[in-house]
């Protein structure tokens, strides 16, 4: 079958909401990286959808997709050692407790 | 050219070694003198004006700084100052030639001369005439000849080195190397020649009134510059060229002697001087031998290039042959003076302590080397060897050589040259009057006028050296009233002006920064409350400012 | 076949139970985000993010790209979750009831998450996407094949370059994160 484009859409700008208000809110450091993984995926949603429904021959919107689910991956590693490495030393993973970019 | 300066050079540097033992700079002394050396070979070896020039002041250089190497001498800076300021007069018309020709030929090597001289049009004659300016300055000529006597307040080899052998070697060298342009120009040949004889006649009859040494010879040696230069102004640079290195020879060894007999007695006075060939009979013998060279006694070398140029000057006029003439007569009269002075009849007044004494083997071989070299000579240019120095030279070929002149002149020649040492040993050596009292006493202003060089280093003290100072005094109190007095009120101005600013600055300008940075005080500590350091804030008003974004864009499309 | 009008004549019964699916999964992904967004408990998070995740490899199964959907599960469900599992329990501060699970700025978020949703779904419903006519057949979905290719050939550039990412994220993560050495 074809899904229906609009409900789809629909579907990410939901994941992308949702994801937005985790990663403005969220206390813990962790959640936030959990809710930025949210809004790149309601991207990835996007990006393959379109791809279907334009037919791109070559797949780019399934290779943008699969590249950011790379970046993520990247990106979550990284974030994660940020965490460990800043609980070590503070014994705290809040993010508002975590002010060392004021000025 | 090369060859007199390396080998001259070289002997002299040889004989430093002994001379200047013990000196506290020495080794600053050998450094000057090598780039002496490079410098003069620079010049020798020069292929073009520009590059010869480069060397010419070189030279120049390194003679202030040699002449004035005693420095702590008053009288040696002094005549280092003298020398160099002097030579400048003269540096200035040779670049001023330069840049004639290299304005109106466009071309500096000296190949083809002749040719660039056909390009310089009415140009020529002036510029031979400036680069002869040069010269004269540097082989110290007519009117720039008065730094020459005061240099021998340097070392005496250094006296040799710069007067005998290169230095003012270098100016009868230009003139040589640039004959070319002087030669289709008899108007500037004769200012050559004109020249050079006064220049010649002048300094060998005040050299026959010196009693300093030293003084004597740098005479000499002006009064022998002065004589190739006639010998170039008659049209021939091989006479002037082979004057000049058998010139160099015997020179160098006159100066070599001399300072071998000052390093004994440890003064310059030839009147207090006299039986030294005693106690030196090395120096002795191989000063009279280079004074009877530069007497010119064949067969020694001075002989020949003397005569060389005398037949040149036959072919120019009497007049120059008579002045020619004359000046042998002269030179042969005063170097006899000095040497029966020196080192004949009985020892004069010689202080206690002083032993006069032979110099070291060090000075005495370049001696007995330089005495070899000026009585052997002057044989390369005679006919006797093929005239091999000519073909050397490859300036002058053709019959116009070959021909001898009138045999006469030779003869002359060395009949002023005895004549000259008679009349000198029978003066000095002998104690006879050469004139009745009657008439030594009319001429007694003519003695006093030659003994003082004719006065010219009044004159010029008079004329130019006071003037000049007078009115640097003058532009001084000039400076001081007028110029620093306007200098100071302006400054005043320009002080009550700034108190007027000062005041607009504190107030206005300052109230205005003020005001200004207050402002920007304030804004900064209100926005520094957005500045939580919250990543999640920032992140907030990221999102709030792309919804806002495209909220815009959307209402706008 | 593109459902954009609501009288298409050609919905089967097939179609209705593969809508109803499609539905559900859409429901079941975002309630798996709202739960990772909204739990005290971190872990609790954790297993909703897992189900969002899940719900959008499904999703890519109803697109067709079932080589995106395999590595959703491989590489999200089953690396970048885990690793985020093992970061709650490092960090050890899984639930306390005491701190609140918002900021500071929760209302002021929830307002703008809100109007991104709204705005955004908004946009989407209401946009005239350009569609083929009904007429043409669908176009094909990509095959497996043209995808590999396509990633070997005229994107090997950017594909080489991941790899050159994750090799760095991989070091600099352990630099990162390794014990640093006692000062004594």
């Amino acid at each position: 079958m074809i899904v229906p484009l609009p409900q789809l859409l629909a579907v990410s700008a939901g994941l992308f909401a949702i994801g937005l208000f985790g990663a403005l809110t969220r206390k813990n450091a962790i959640g936030i990286l959990m809710s930025i993984e949210l809004i790149l995926n309601s991207a990835n949603l996007n990006l393959v959808a379109f791809n279907r429904i334009w037919g791109e021959p070559s797949g780019l919107g399934q290779v943008m997709a699969l590249f950011v689910i790379g970046t993520a991956a990247g990106g979550a590693v990284v974030g994660l050692a940020l965490i460990l490495t800043i609980f070590r030393h503070r014994q705290t993973i809040s993010a508002d407790e975590i002010k060392l970019l004021k000025g | 050219m090369c060859l007199v300066v390396t080998v001259v050079g070289w002997l002299i540097m040889l004989y430093s070694i002994g001379y200047m033992g013990g000196d506290p700079r020495f080794s600053r002394f050998f450094a000057y003198l090598s780039l002496f050396f490079f410098a003069m070979l620079t010049l020798v070896l020069a292929g073009d004006l520009l590059l010869l020039y480069i060397g010419w002041e070189g030279v120049g250089l390194c003679s202030y700084l040699l002449i004035s190497f005693w420095f702590e001498k008053p009288a040696a800076a002094n005549a280092g100052k003298k020398a160099f300021l002097t030579t400048r007069v003269g540096d200035l018309g040779l670049l001023a030639g330069i840049l004639l020709i290299a304005k109106r030929a466009g071309d500096l090597s000296l190949t083809n001369l002749a040719a660039k001289g056909a390009a310089l049009g009415g140009w020529a004659p002036a510029a031979a005439l400036l680069i002869f300016w040069g010269a004269a300055g540097k082989s110290a000529q007519f009117p720039l000849h008065v730094w020459l006597p005061d240099a021998m307040e340097g070392p005496t080899p250094v006296s040799a080195l710069i007067h005998a052998a290169t230095m003012v070697a270098a100016g009868v060298y230009l003139v040589a190397r640039t004959l070319p342009l002087f030669l289709p120009n008899p108007n500037a040949l004769l200012a050559v020649a004109t020249i050079g004889g006064i220049t010649s006649f002048f300094a060998a009859t005040i050299a026959c009134t010196q009693t300093d040494l030293k003084r004597i010879l740098a005479y000499s040696t002006i009064s022998q510059l002065g004589f190739m230069m006639m010998g170039l102004g008659a049209g021939s640079a091989f006479a002037g060229i082979f004057h000049l290195v058998t010139h160099a020879w015997f020179k160098a060894l006159l100066f070599l002697g001399a300072g071998s007999v000052i390093h004994a007695v440890h003064h310059q006075d030839v009147t207090r001087m006299g039986g030294l060939w005693r106690s030196m009979p090395v120096t002795a013998l191989t000063f009279t031998v280079a004074a009877i060279a530069m007497a010119g006694i064949p067969p020694l070398s001075g002989f020949w290039s003397k005569e060389e140029i005398l037949r040149r000057l036959a072919g120019s006029g009497p007049p120059f042959l008579i002045l020619g003439l004359s000046i042998a007569f002269l030179t042969a009269f005063y170097i006899t003076r000095a040497v029966v002075l020196t080192f004949a009849g009985k020892p004069h007044v010689i202080p206690a302590n002083a032993h006069p004494h032979e110099s070291p083997l060090v000075m005495t071989i370049p001696l007995i080397l330089l005495m070899l070299g000026a009585i052997g000579i002057g044989f390369i240019g005679t006919e006797f060897a093929g005239h091999r120095f000519q073909h050397f030279l490859g300036i002058e070929t053709g019959a116009a050589h070959q021909e001898h002149g009138p045999a006469w002149i030779q003869l002359a020649a060395i009949g002023v040259a005895v004549g000259g040492i008679a009349l000198a040993i029978l003066r000095y050596g002998l104690g006879r009057q050469l004139a009745p009292a009657r008439v030594r006493g009319s001429l007694s202003w003519a003695y006093r006028i030659v003994s003082n060089k004719y006065y010219i280093d009044e004159l010029y003290d008079r004329l130019i050296i006071r003037p000049v100072l007078a009115l640097a005094r003058s532009a001084f109190s000039f400076d001081a009233g007028v110029i620093d007095g306007a200098v100071n009120e302006t400054g005043n101005a320009g002080l009550a002006l700034s108190r007027v600013k000062g005041w607009i600055d504190q107030r206005i300008v300052d109230g205005a920064v003020n005001a200004a940075a207050a402002a920007v005080g304030r804004t900064g500590a209100a926005l520094r409350l957005i500045q939580t350091g919250l990543v999640q804030n920032y992140l907030l008003i990221a999102a709030a400012g792309t919804l806002t974004l495209f909220a815009v864009l959307r209402w706008l499309s | 076949m593109f459902a954009m009008s609501p009288g298409n004549p050609s919905i089967g019964p097939l179609d209705l139970a593969a809508r109803a699916a499609f539905y559900g999964v859409a429901c079941a992904t975002l309630i798996g985000a709202a739960i990772t967004v909204t739990a005290r408990n971190l872990f609790r998070a954790a297993l909703g993010l897992a189900l969002a995740l899940f719900g959008v490899a499904v999703l890519y199964l109803f697109l067709e790209a079932e080589f995106l959907a395999v590595s959703q599960l491989l590489i999200y469900v089953g690396a970048i979750l885990t690793l985020i599992i093992f970061g709650v329990m490092l960090t050890a501060q899984i639930a306390s009831p005491t701190q609140p699970r918002f900021n500071r700025q929760a209302g002021i978020s929830l307002a703008l998450a809100l109007a991104v949703g709204l705005g955004l779904g908004w946009i989407f419903l209401t946009s005239g996407w350009p569609s083929p006519s009904p007429k043409e057949p669908p176009p094909a979905p990509v095959p497996l094949s043209a995808l590999g290719r396509s990633l070997i050939s005229i994107y090997l550039l950017p594909f080489e370059l991941l790899s050159i990412l994750l090799l760095g994220t991989l070091v600099g993560a352990i630099v990162i994160a390794r014990k640093e050495k006692d000062p004594e």
